[in-house]
């Protein structure tokens, strides 16, 4: 399916109360345009359950659950097994969760779904933040950015951590497909939803969403970092079917300081921790490389 | 593979919950392993591989995928079943209060078991007392044979149209869970003829006609949510009782509905007990009434919703009143004996409030004898404090 191919409107109606720029609600809406009718979805406590899902105004116009904050993956693994019981499990059984929401408080369950090769559909805005709450660090927040739990007072540098690797731990567990990405790349996000959206057993989609107020950014230049994220090699756009990994963009590693420095959230950073990325984001993209180059072990 | 025919059996009450459960027919089912109900977990396993029974079963990771598996697939149409214990049910409180807000007729049973701290496997109602207030309906069982019937009897409740919501069985752990006793299995097409398939009729996940279910509701519309929820409570007194009724005309099992007694016609003193203390309180009633003293009991059967009327009109001509909790809440009373108390708002008998059992410490036919002299002893006085502590060292009886 191209993009030209797709409908305006999806099941993801306009009129939601998402913040001006928010890249989470462009995420849902460009989902739904793919996925269409024949789709369940859930979203837990999140920005996209509160701009989304509040009676009696609701964006979605397909049957949609919402349930707690830590439970997305066995609420989806619910809904799933009862359709197949009914014989319905046609249905794509969708979830849109957080980064706190799949990292955090609902990693457990998402461990266990996957590891049972449930078939369920879930997709991770990850925005690197508790955004709705107000902004906290999250297990996604990335190194030296600033937010209220992780201040910039006192010779603190903003978050001490690096964020976890989501896809990698899942990978870790054999899913059946994993993949990771930007809705700048349009049709390599599209290739992978209509894929996932085809596919049965565990699927797992993390999107980068950029949110205008945890970043400290202007409302427009959202699109325009998604893209950045990725030449810089600071997202990385990748694949695991069946576990086969296919990196689907190598970075150039270059504009890092200039793509932070857009952001307020790094506002503060120095030099030094700007190297201390660089040379996370390296050493990321060589194990993802290695693993790349290890899929003849199947063989 | 089990008979399908009626047939006798000398089972524990863990796997009458799990043969129960087959004769329901769930079409989903996620459990997850904790004492003292962790023997169902692994009879379900069996009789789905077995093909005993016909359902997905789902082996979670917590007590709260549990529970959340069975809410979604029951809000996607579909009959389900879960049980717990304790820690377990306390680890899926959020999940379990969003089942009842829900209105989703989920039927779980669970093994009674201390709460810690001080940790313990043993019986107690520490566990499901704090979750009166999650709008589910929860019922004491006494033995087996009424942990099977009940079971049965739990989905035709909570599937009723004028209820939909969902009910947890309780029943002592070990007292009942891990003793076996002879247990009359209904035949398959018995429990199908009492309990049809079910068909939801109210809403469900369906591709043909999208809705949401347990979205945020502000506060505009809140209230009358709400307000619903207690009207489903409410009414299920009503279904609990034809229920009940249509079982014992079927079955020749009668347990009284919300309530049931033993030897209250002419009584001076009761006591209102639940669970297993109702089989010691029926033998020590009958020995002082040999001894002409003229006792009686109370079982509450339904602890939610509370039979506030059905109390009052079996007390209300009492001397005297002893309220047995196996849990406490503490810095006010036992939750048994503060529900009956206010039933009887208004009236002047003395009532006392017996405190026993806690951590399974065994309720032996002399504490409850002990219970009966104290309320004897009450001479038409309120006292100060109604709660005393039975067998409990350094506590004068």
């Amino acid at each position: 399916m191209r993009l030209k191919d797709l409908e305006d409107r999806g099941l993801y109606v306009s009129g939601d109360s998402a913040c001006a720029g928010c890249m989470a609600a462009n995420i849902a809406i460009n989902i739904m345009r793919i996925l269409g009718k024949n789709t369940i979805g859930s979203v837990p406590p999140s920005c996209m359950s509160v701009f989304g899902s509040i009676f009696p105004k609701l964006n979605w116009d397909i049957p949609y659950f919402h349930m707690q904050f830590s439970n997305t993956a066995s609420t989806l693994t619910g809904i799933s097994r009862a359709l197949k019981v009914q014989g319905k499990d046609d249905i794509v059984v969708m979830g849109l969760a957080g980064d706190g929401g799949t990292g955090d408080i609902g990693l457990q369950d998402l461990s266990a779904a996957a590891q049972r090769d449930e078939n369920i559909l879930y997709i991770c805005y990850n925005n690197q933040a508790y955004e709705n709450t107000g902004i906290q660090a999250s297990g996604q927040t990335p190194y030296a950015s600033w937010s209220n739990t992780t201040p910039i007072i006192n010779g603190h540098i903003g978050n001490p951590n690096f964020p976890k690797d989501i896809p990698r731990i899942l990978m870790a567990h054999d899913a059946t497909y994993v993949a990771t990405v930007s809705t700048a790349y349009i049709q390599d996000f599209i290739s992978k939803i209509e894929k996932a959206k085809n596919m049965k057993g565990f699927r797992y989609i993390e999107a980068l969403s950029v949110c205008t107020s945890g970043w400290k950014i202007p409302s427009q230049i959202g699109p325009k970092l998604v893209k950045e994220a990725v030449k810089t090699g600071y997202w990385i756009l990748m694949e695991c079917e069946k576990g086969k990994l296919t990196l689907n963009k190598t970075p150039e590693f270059t504009g890092l300081k200039e793509f932070l420095l857009k952001q307020g959230r790094f506002i503060h950073i120095k030099d030094e921790e700007i190297e201390v990325i660089a040379k996370h984001i390296k050493r990321r993209w060589n194990i993802y490389k290695s693993l790349e180059q290890a899929n003849h072990f199947d063989e | 593979m089990l008979p399908k025919e009626s047939y006798d059996d000398l089972i524990t009450a863990n796997q009458a919950v799990a043969i129960a459960a087959v004769r329901a027919k769930p079409k989903v089912i996620a459990v997850y392993p904790i004492s003292p109900q962790t023997p169902i977990v692994g009879f379900l396993a069996q009789y789905c591989a077995s093909g005993d029974l016909d359902a997905e079963y789902v082996r979670v990771e917590s007590e709260h995928s549990a529970m959340t598996v069975v809410a979604a697939a029951e809000g996607t149409g579909v009959r389900t079943f879960t049980s717990t214990a304790s820690q377990g049910l306390a680890y899926m409180h959020e999940v379990v209060a969003a089942t009842g807000g829900m209105r989703l007729p989920v039927v779980m049973f669970v093994a009674n078991r201390t709460l810690m701290s001080p940790g313990g496997i043993w019986p107690e109602y520490s566990d499901v007392m704090p979750e009166r207030d999650t709008c589910w309906l929860q019922v004491f069982v006494e033995d087996n044979q009424e942990v099977f019937d009940m079971i049965i009897q739990a989905y035709k409740i909570a599937e009723n149209q004028k209820v939909l919501l969902p009910i947890m069985v309780c029943g002592d752990g070990f007292i009942l869970t891990h003793t076996a006793d002879t247990v009359e299995i209904l035949s398959q097409r018995d429990v199908d003829d009492f309990l049809p398939p079910y068909e939801p009729k109210h809403a469900f996940l369906d591709v043909e006609k999208p809705l949401a279910q347990g979205i945020i509701v502000p506060p505009e519309y809140h209230m009358e949510a709400k307000y619903q929820l207690h009207q489903a409570m409410r009414n299920a007194k009503k279904v609990i009782k034809e229920v009940n009724d249509e079982f014992a005309e079927k079955f020749d099992r009668d347990y009284g509905g919300l309530i049931d007694s033993y030897r209250m016609e002419d009584a001076d003193y009761a006591l209102v007990v639940v669970g297993t203390t109702v089989s010691t309180t029926r033998i020590v009633v009958d020995t002082l009434r040999e001894k002409g003293e003229k006792v009686g009991l109370v079982k509450l059967r339904f602890f939610r919703p509370f039979p506030v009327d059905e109390i009052k009109e079996m007390l209300v001509n009492i001397k005297a009143i002893g309220v047995f909790d196996r849990s406490l809440s503490y810095g006010s009373t036992g939750q048994i004996f503060g529900e009956v108390r206010n039933a009887l708002y208004g009236e002047t008998i003395p009532i006392l409030n017996f405190i026993a059992g806690l951590g399974g410490r065994d309720i032996r036919e002399k504490d409850i004898k002990t219970m009966f002299r104290k309320i004897s002893e009450m001479n038409n006085k309120q006292p100060e404090d109604p709660i005393v502590f039975i067998n409990t060292r350094g506590i004068l009886e």
